[in-house]
């Protein structure tokens, strides 16, 4: 079970006080702990910080890691810029909507996967390569990348 | 061909270029960055020196080193690699730069998309503790100085240092008006200098092996070494260190490049040069070396890279200022309407390129200053206006214009 | 900051060092064209429409965030940049939905003025227009956003969380994609409270009024006034066109500079309303009858002069108002004295702020602001008791949150109620209802014992201070934590903050004034000023807020029964005779009655006959049911308004007035300042200037009045009045003046006690702990505090006439505490009873935190639903101020 968003961001405020330079760390910590940033979490964020919801929500929305829309447990990021996409980006990504029946930015039914695009994450040397969880995938295939991603809880 | 020197198999123990830094005084620590000549390894080319002279000058308690670890330029991944192996050498580097400013802070930010190097950066941290060079007093110096960590959020514009700042302090990403400048006014209004990896990387270095030594690495008016991360149609991509100032041949060499249709140098934001214009230098006067080369062989639609680009740049403008906001977005509809034979002749595109230069012009950032390079490369060297794929089915014979 | 040299267009000029491109230029007398350059925010340099060229440069430079240097050359309008900004023209345009057509922004829009200064028609636009379509937010009850005409400029979101202090829209998603919202929520869900300063500072029709105006703004003339709302006195530019009230736009002027709250910019419809007063009534067999000015004038003549005649001139008495203009106090007291020959003449500022009046009298010698509403923003310490200031003085929170978010003061609340200001502030005290000279008292025994209090001061400016140090000695921490609830340690923190900042400011309003101890309340405020040296200096001070437009001007000009214009004293032997001599009238030596002694008086058959000028107490005094029996029993009851309001109702002569809108004159607002009114409609029907009626009146009383215009009493007024001595209408056409003011040559008092106190010394006045009047016991075991909130106004005749405002909060309601609603079985929204042992009323819940556990407060606009009828008529001896604060209640489920 999730924790309780606000739970976390008790914890986050121990961890990195209530200072403005502490918004997209709380932020973070919850986007990475439930893939997503709940309203209760964003309220919870502003009473603390002091910063209106409006403003948190700002920050919120400014980056592309971070989402207000509930995602899966597990987020797959597959790179979309340039030399990936030279090399089968786009047949990786319609193999992973075939194989897991959902459509970009969307999330499963069980909540078990979210598919993204992102920009250029930095392994252009073995591209085609995806972030699954934050962890790096290279030199992809249709079927490498469904096998990856179906091994995952 | 390549010179090693950041990336050498052999290279100095961890920590010893600030510990010889801590024997100097700051002034001393200062002037020998500056005579090295180092320019800011991140691709704005800066002089380090300046930079750290300012901020040692800027009189405050409190200032930060910052180091900008947000690579986003695509192609590029040379810090990636530094990163992995070397962290220790940036924490050190980034120690010298805390030492010859005067700040006790230093402050890692790391790519959303390289969370998994933070253990990495964490066990190279430690291993300095270990040493005694992060701490309190070090070395019985006087000098306090650790680093922390902190990630990006997936925003490409934070690798611009005001907006990597603003981001720092909780905020969203938009770049800042200059003056002031970081060195004045950075991190929560204090004197800040912000490098990056491979800038404070090659401090040890130049600590070590002494300035003249540094600027020697260089070719004609370069100073030091460089890494060039290279992609896209090459046999053998990855990270190779040059002397700066190297002609781009050497590294296509390097790296196994054929059939050579064009070569962009310096990312999205560089430029694009056709085959026969690879004998020019990868320098600061010449063609970007931020450090992203990627080859494209004759088999590759121009336009459709072109069109990558600017879907790149409209995802990654933060939007605050107009010429960017709106012109990345017309640049890329321009570009579709190519791609979908709505535009079929240059003189259609004039007004695009007037914008192209107002956004040069006018951009509060490098980011929409430089969005355009890639349009106009892309357009005048690499799109033939009688080809079919443009000319084709053309809204000319389709009666539509 | 010396000049230096620069160049522009070929032109050598000398500036001042640090100067913008754009103030250089405008200093020159160059235009350059802007965009998201507005004075009153933060410059974002974001639009780049102001770009120029500067000799050397790459790019071209952005003159609204660019420094000068030394030699710069500049040149504003080269081919480069004219076609830089005509293609960022461009861009914004291809963005913007330009429907200028049937938009209400069109001739005041500032993207179309720059597409017209460039000349970019259709025809001409280089680039295709965008899907710009999203869809409008108008879920607010004032205000629309449309995104389709937003061009980012982010104008709002810094006017609405630097100017306003409150954040609630903001940029929200980057990129193309970029827009202004409040995050996942509608306008009608956030927190937005309608002050439309977004509006104000929209450059295009993005943000705009909700109802349209139906008029642009070259139809339309702009007449500049006074709010007619709360004491602030916002200056307010009315947009009429045809005899109606089209808009309201703040003034950027001294002392709102163009802010105003809701009530201000959108709640002045009432002016407008069907239900106006446009003929006098006289009451023939029970019912109020149409009459003629001519009968209904004669009537009162007959009726009051029998009453008169039969038992003496002290047998009638006069309400003046709180809201009609300084001019018709003057009046109306004047009559009261010289013609009807009594000094029965009081007002609502008895309700409010008499302990006020007589505090600061006593201990300083002029029981009024002592400092002005803008040095707030340069306090260092700013410490709010008793005074919801962003319900009730909306733009002077905005000036606090400023100078705490802007300017770094601390904020020390100390309020029973969680109220909005506690987000911005240090420290926060919760007190017990009712135990202010405690904690007061509390903090100066820290001040003292931590040796803080400022030694210089209180031996050169005050005296009798020795008292105060021999009282407060026994109120240490601990003991105060025991009367009043607040932890000992905040109470030190409190103290601490307070008595070390650079300059400490207090502010209050009714929390303290309106209890039985209210004058020793006020007292200990002047004390703890005193003590830390904070009165007699910019940015400190005591500073009760006002809370009606011109109760300051009422009481000002007399319409108090035992002082003349001035606080000269009816006791005063000089005083009485110079009023004698300038009325040419025998004056009554006796002090008159109080409001609740009038009403009192009633009952008792004290007082028969009873002439009300705008007030309505059958809503706003303490215990209505007394009230109500009171009126009923008077022999003769007159009432002027512009309403048939609840007392009116009870009236044997109803007279029309002119509203706020239709009529000249001045008020003074809370700050002291003396501000104009001008005329911009004409009155409905019938109705007359309250100035007019009562010049009418008093004639036909046998004492003739007659004046041409409101300018000539003031002139009057100045010649009798030494504090208003230098007032004169043509003096305050541009901005008001403050008092003191003595002679016509006199600038105006920005700050109180500078160098000597108005009375010489300052008087500290020891000063022990009282419980209030009535408290929690075991039948009725709740604590009742009654109060204003921001979407209302006093009785309601006005604020309640405004759909806009009734779209915010349309009746009344009690905020309890959801610990409290779920114990006593009561949902929220859902009905309660509350009583007291004066009376008992139905009204909504409002579950919230705001309130402590055994509290209840309720607000008191609502006739329906009166507060008044439960709070207690309990006075301070000194002030007569009634209890309003402290009662003790049941809550209940309705039976």
């Amino acid at each position: 079970m999730p924790r309780n968003p606000e739970e976390i961001v008790t914890e986050g405020i121990i961890e990195f006080g209530t200072g403005r330079e502490s918004l997209v760390q709380l932020l973070t910590k919850v986007n990475e702990e439930l893939s997503w940033i709940p309203t209760i979490a964003i309220e919870a964020i502003a009473k603390a910080t002091r910063i209106s919801v409006a403003e948190v929500y700002s920050v919120v929305s400014f980056y592309s890691f971070f989402s207000i829309e509930p995602r899966g447990r597990n987020i797959v990021r597959l790179c979309s810029t340039i030399s990936c996409a030279m090399t089968g980006q786009g047949e990786i990504l319609e193999a992973l909507m075939n194989e897991f029946g959902i459509e970009l930015f969307e999330t499963t039914d069980d909540g078990r996967l979210t598919i993204e695009t992102t920009s250029c994450i930095g392994l252009c040397d073995q591209a085609p390569a995806m972030l699954v969880n934050g962890e790096p995938h290279v030199k992809l295939t249709p079927e490498k990348a469904c096998d990856i991603v179906r091994g995952l809880e | 061909m390549e010179k090693k020197v950041l990336l050498a198999e052999d290279q100095p123990e961890f920590g010893a270029g600030f510990e010889l830094a801590l024997t100097m005084t700051p002034a001393d620590v200062v002037y020998m960055v500056r005579d090295s000549g180092i320019k800011g390894r991140g691709g704005a080319g800066f002089p380090t020196g300046i930079k750290w002279n300012l901020a040692g000058a800027a009189s405050s308690d409190v200032k930060y080193v910052v180091c900008n670890a947000d690579e986003g330029e695509p192609g590029t991944f040379k810090d990636r690699i530094l990163l992995e192996k070397y962290s220790e050498r940036l924490i050190e580097g980034m120690a010298i730069g805390g030492y010859a400013i005067g700040s006790s802070h230093g402050i890692i930010y790391l790519r959303a998309e390289y969370p998994y190097l933070i253990p990495a950066i964490e066990e190279a941290r430690k291993n300095m503790i270990g040493k005694g060079l992060l701490g309190k007093n070090i070395r019985g110096k006087g000098f306090d100085f650790d680093v922390e960590i902190r990630t990006g959020s997936g925003a490409y514009i934070c690798g611009e240092e005001t907006a990597l700042i603003e981001s720092l302090e909780g905020k969203s990403g938009f770049p800042r008006n200059k003056p002031p400048f970081p060195v004045n006014s950075g991190y929560l209004n204090k004197p800040t200098i912000v490098n990056n990896v491979e800038t404070f990387c090659a401090v040890p270095h130049i600590i070590l092996g002494g300035p003249e030594w540094y600027a020697d690495l260089g070719i004609g008016e370069c100073s030091g070494t460089k890494l060039f991360s290279i992609s896209g149609d090459v046999e053998k991509p990855g990270v190779y260190e040059l002397p700066l100032g190297a002609p781009l041949k050497d590294l296509l060499e390097l790296a196994g490049a054929k059939d050579i249709q064009a070569v962009q140098v310096g990312g999205a934001s560089g430029r694009t040069i056709p085959a026969a214009d690879t004998y020019r230098s990868l320098s600061f006067g010449d063609l970007p070396p931020g450090g992203s080369v990627i080859v494209f062989d004759s088999t590759v639609n121009m336009l459709e890279v072109l069109e990558n680009f600017m879907e790149f740049f409209v995802h990654e403008s933060c939007g605050q200022c107009v010429p960017c906001r709106e012109g990345t977005l017309h640049l890329r509809n321009a570009v579709e309407d190519l791609i979908a034979g709505d535009i079929c002749n240059k003189e259609s595109l004039n007004d695009y390129f007037k914008l192209a230069e107002v956004m040069r012009i006018t951009s509060k950032c490098g980011l929409g200053q430089t969005a355009v390079n890639c349009f106009v490369d892309i357009i005048n060297n690499f799109v033939d206006f009688t080809d079919e794929r443009i000319s084709g089915e053309c809204c000319c014979e389709r009666g539509d214009q | 900051m010396h000049n230096i040299s620069i160049k522009i267009n070929d032109q050598g000029y000398s500036i001042r060092e640090g100067s913008t491109i754009l103030e250089a230029c405008t200093e020159a007398g160059i235009k350059i064209p802007t965009l998201c350059h507005h004075s009153k925010v933060n410059i974002s340099g974001n639009c780049r429409i102001c770009v120029v060229e500067v000799e050397g440069w790459n790019t071209l430079a952005i003159a609204c965030v660019t420094p000068i240097i030394p030699n710069m050359i500049v040149r504003t309008h080269s081919p480069r940049v004219i076609e830089s900004r005509k293609i960022v023209a461009n861009l914004l345009l291809a963005a913007h939905n330009c429907d200028c057509m049937v938009c209400d922004s069109a001739g005041a829009c500032e993207l179309q003025d720059l597409a017209y200064d460039f000349g970019i028609d259709n025809r001409s636009r280089m680039f295709d227009d965008l899907e710009c379509l999203e869809e409008i937010d108008d879920s607010s009850p004032v205000l629309k956003y449309d995104p389709s005409k937003c061009i980012m400029c982010t104008r709002c979101v810094k006017a609405c969380r630097d100017i306003q202090g409150k954040g609630i829209i903001a940029v929200l998603n980057r990129g193309a994609d970029m827009r202004v919202g409040t995050g996942v929520k509608l306008l009608d869900i956030s927190d937005c409270d309608g002050c439309g300063e977004c509006v104000q500072i929209c450059p295009t029709g993005a943000i705009s009024d909700k109802v349209s105006n139906s008029v642009r703004s070259w139809e339309v003339e702009k007449i500049r006034t006074s709010c007619s709302y709360c004491g602030v006195g916002c200056q307010l530019d009315m947009w009429v066109h045809d005899n109606k009230l089209v808009k309201v736009e703040g003034a950027d002027i001294i002392p709102n500079y163009g802010s105003t709250c809701v009530k201000g910019r959108y709640g002045h419809t009432f002016i407008d309303s069907d239900d106006r007063l446009k003929t006098p009534l006289i009451r023939r067999n029970g019912a109020l009858v149409e009459a003629t000015w001519d009968e209904a004038i004669s009537h009162i003549t007959e009726k009051i002069g029998k009453i008169r005649e039969e038992n003496g001139p002290d047998v009638i008495a006069g309400l003046s108002s709180a809201r009609v203009t300084n001019e018709e106090n003057y009046l109306f007291q004047k009559m009261m004295r010289a013609a009807v020959g009594t000094n029965n003449v009081d007002h609502c500022a008895r309700l409010c702020h008499a302990s006020t009046v007589a505090g600061l009298a006593a201990a300083f010698g002029s029981g009024a602001m002592t400092n002005s509403i803008a040095e707030l923003e340069h306090a260092k310490c700013i410490l709010v008791t008793g005074s919801n200031t962003t319900e009730t003085h909306p733009v002077i929170a905005t000036i606090i949150k400023r100078a705490v978010r802007e300017h770094g003061a601390k904020l020390i609340v100390i309020d029973p109620r969680r109220i909005d200001l506690v987000d911005h502030a240090a420290l926060w005290l919760r007190q017990k209802n009712g135990t202010d000279v405690a904690w007061m008292n509390g903090m100066m025994n820290v001040i003292i014992s931590e040796n803080l209090q400022d030694e210089a001061y209180i031996s050169e400016r005050t005296e009798d201070f020795e008292a105060v140090r021999k009282t407060v000695e026994s109120f240490t921490p601990q003991m105060v934590e025991d009367i009043t609830t607040i932890p000992a340690e905040k109470i030190r923190e409190a103290a601490r903050i307070f008595a070390t900042a650079e300059v400490s400011s207090i502010v209050y309003s009714m929390g303290i004034t309106q209890h039985t101890t209210g004058t020793d309340n006020v007292l200990s405020t002047a004390n703890l000023a005193m003590l830390t040296g904070n009165v007699g200096k910019p940015s400190s001070g005591v500073n009760p807020l006002r809370g009606q437009n011109n109760v300051q001007g009422a009481c000002d000009l007399g319409a108090l029964p035992n002082v003349y214009p001035g606080y000269q004293k009816v006791a005063d032997p000089a005083s009485h005779e110079k009023f004698e001599k300038a009325w040419g009238r025998k004056l009554s030596k006796d002090n008159g009655l109080t409001v609740v002694e009038i009403i009192n008086g009633l009952e008792s058959g004290k007082v028969k006959g009873l002439i009300i000028m705008g007030e309505n107490p059958m809503v706003s005094d303490p215990n209505l049911n007394h009230v109500e029996k009171a009126l009923e029993s008077a022999e003769f009851l007159v009432v002027c308004d512009i309403f048939l309001t609840e007392t009116a109702e009870k009236a044997d002569v109803v007279l029309p007035a002119a509203s706020f809108a239709e009529k000249e004159g001045t008020f003074t607002n809370t700050e002291r300042r003396v501000i104009l009114l001008r005329k911009f409609l004409d009155a409905p029907g019938e109705a007359r200037p309250d100035w007019k009626i009562i010049c009418d009146l008093s004639t036909s009383f046998g004492y003739p009045m007659s004046y041409a215009n409101p300018a000539e009493i003031m002139d009057e007024i100045a010649s009798v009045t030494p504090i208003y001595g230098g007032m004169r209408h043509s003096r305050i056409q541009e901005i008001g003046l403050q008092w003191p003011c003595p002679d016509e040559q006199h600038p105006g008092t920005m700050y109180l006690h500078k160098g000597e106190f108005k009375r010489g010394k300052g008087k500290f006045h020891p000063v022990d702990f009282i419980p209030p009047a009535e408290l929690p016991d075991a039948e009725y075991p709740f604590i009742l505090s009654t109060g204003r909130i921001l979407f209302h106004y006093h009785t309601g005749s006005m604020s309640r006439r405004a759909p806009a405002l009734n779209e915010y909060v349309s009746g009344g309601y009690a905020e309890i505490h959801p610990a409290d609603v779920d114990r006593l079985g009561l949902a929220d929204g859902g009905p309660v009873s509350i009583s007291t042992r004066r009376g008992q009323i139905e009204t909504t819940v409002r579950s919230t935190e705001i309130v402590a556990i055994g509290s209840v407060f309720v607000p008191f606009h609502f006739a329906e639903a009166a507060a008044n009828r439960l709070t207690n008529d309990a006075l301070d001896p000194k002030a007569k101020i009634p209890e309003l604060k402290v009662a003790a209640c049941q809550v209940a489920q309705v039976k």
